[in-house]
């Protein structure tokens, strides 16, 4: 019986440290292979790896050396009839509005200071 | 902010700003004058209960501050009547001159008054003090009415100038139908009930004027330029519905 169990485990032990028989035909394909075997799909990987780099570059770039706007940029304050909305008319209309506000008699509340003005001691 | 300071600081911006930042000096010089005022109370009823000379040193104290900071809202009252008279523009520039140059008077008082609240040191000085602005602010106040009723005359009579001119501007916009209908409805062209109150407010503002000393009291005087204020009424609500139909009459323009 231990005989037989030895030479099984022998057997066993042989199968395990024998390596497995390799398959000459499945070894990955060297880089030359693969460029030979997918050119298009890597020169696209490529050409968008650089086209991102340009575009990330030129991002940082005009960041950190944004020129100065120059004057067609900048915006240039209306000349001063735009400022000026109201016409003639409306203008008069508000002037009277707030003339008769300033007018009004029931709301001209500016009394004299409510101050102690006699004192004692 | 002191008095030199708020000087400055007028003359340095929008005369339609003016009138805001004096009204805020003055709210806030009020209440100022309120803390001042609470404290020398207390301080005073403690004198009062005590009557020790600390108690006495501690309200002395307390009733300088409090009469400075008095001065310091006379004299922010007296800033906001100057701008009030400054943007009304209906008023004479001689009469305007006048209540200026009375203006420039009192401050001057005001301003003497406080230099020696805030040099006083005993019990003597500061009553002293107290009292020499007591009979002169019942003047000031009159004088306050005065700028009050002037101010009021001088806004509406700038009204009636504005509307007619705007009345004018629309006549020209509008079809003659529809401007006289509204002159009809209005009586813009004749402001009635102006010229009457006008005449009314006029008539009592010249019986003031003339007969200032021959009142009793500065107070008869207060009371007379409230009147006019008063009489005023009718002439503002007049210019007041000149204005609102000015307006509507204006929307159905081609502006």
């Amino acid at each position: 019986m231990i005989d037989d169990h030895q030479s099984q485990f022998a057997a066993e032990q042989a199968l395990i440290q024998t390596p497995p028989e390799l398959d000459p035909t499945l070894h990955p394909p060297t880089q030359h292979e693969a460029q030979k075997a997918n050119p298009r799909k890597h020169m696209l990987v490529i050409g968008g790896s650089v086209l991102g780099g340009v575009v990330v570059l030129s991002v940082i770039l005009g960041i950190f050396f944004k020129k100065p706007a120059t004057v067609s940029q900048v915006a240039t304050p209306p000349p001063e009839e735009a400022v000026q909305q109201l016409n003639s008319t409306q203008q008069a209309l508000k002037t009277l509005q707030d003339e008769v506000d300033a007018a009004n008699p029931q709301d001209y509340s500016f009394p004299p200071p409510p101050v102690d003005m006699n004192i004692t001691f | 902010m002191g008095i030199l300071g708020l000087t400055l600081t007028l003359h340095s911006v929008r005369a339609s700003d003016l009138f805001d930042q004096a009204q805020k000096d003055y709210s806030f010089q009020l209440e100022k004058y309120r803390d001042a005022y609470r404290d020398f109370d207390l301080k005073r009823g403690q004198y009062h209960n005590l009557q020790t000379f600390a108690s006495q040193d501690s309200m002395v104290k307390a009733a300088a501050t409090m009469l400075s900071h008095r001065d310091e809202v006379w004299y922010a009252y007296l800033q906001d009547l100057r701008v009030q008279l400054s943007e009304t523009d209906g008023l004479q520039p001689a009469l305007k001159d006048v209540l200026v140059q009375k203006i420039v008077d009192w401050e001057a008082v005001v301003t003497a008054n406080k230099d020696q609240a805030t040099q006083a040191t005993t019990i003597e000085a500061v009553t002293q003090v107290a009292q020499s602005l007591d009979t002169q602010g019942v003047v000031m106040q009159s004088f306050g009415y005065e700028v009050a009723a002037n101010v009021v005359w001088g806004h509406i009579q700038s009204s009636i100038t504005h509307a007619n001119d705007l009345s004018l501007q629309l006549k020209a916009a509008v079809s003659k139908q529809i401007y006289d209908e509204t002159v009809k409805t209005t009586r813009l062209n004749g402001f009635t009930e102006v010229d009457k109150s006008l005449a009314l407010a006029q008539s009592t503002l010249d019986s003031v004027r003339a007969e200032r000393m021959q009142f009793g009291s500065a107070y008869d005087v207060s009371t007379e330029y409230k009147k006019v204020v008063d009489e005023l009424t009718p002439a503002y609500e007049q210019v007041q519905r000149a204005s609102t139909l000015l307006h509507e009459l204006s929307a159905g323009v081609e502006l």
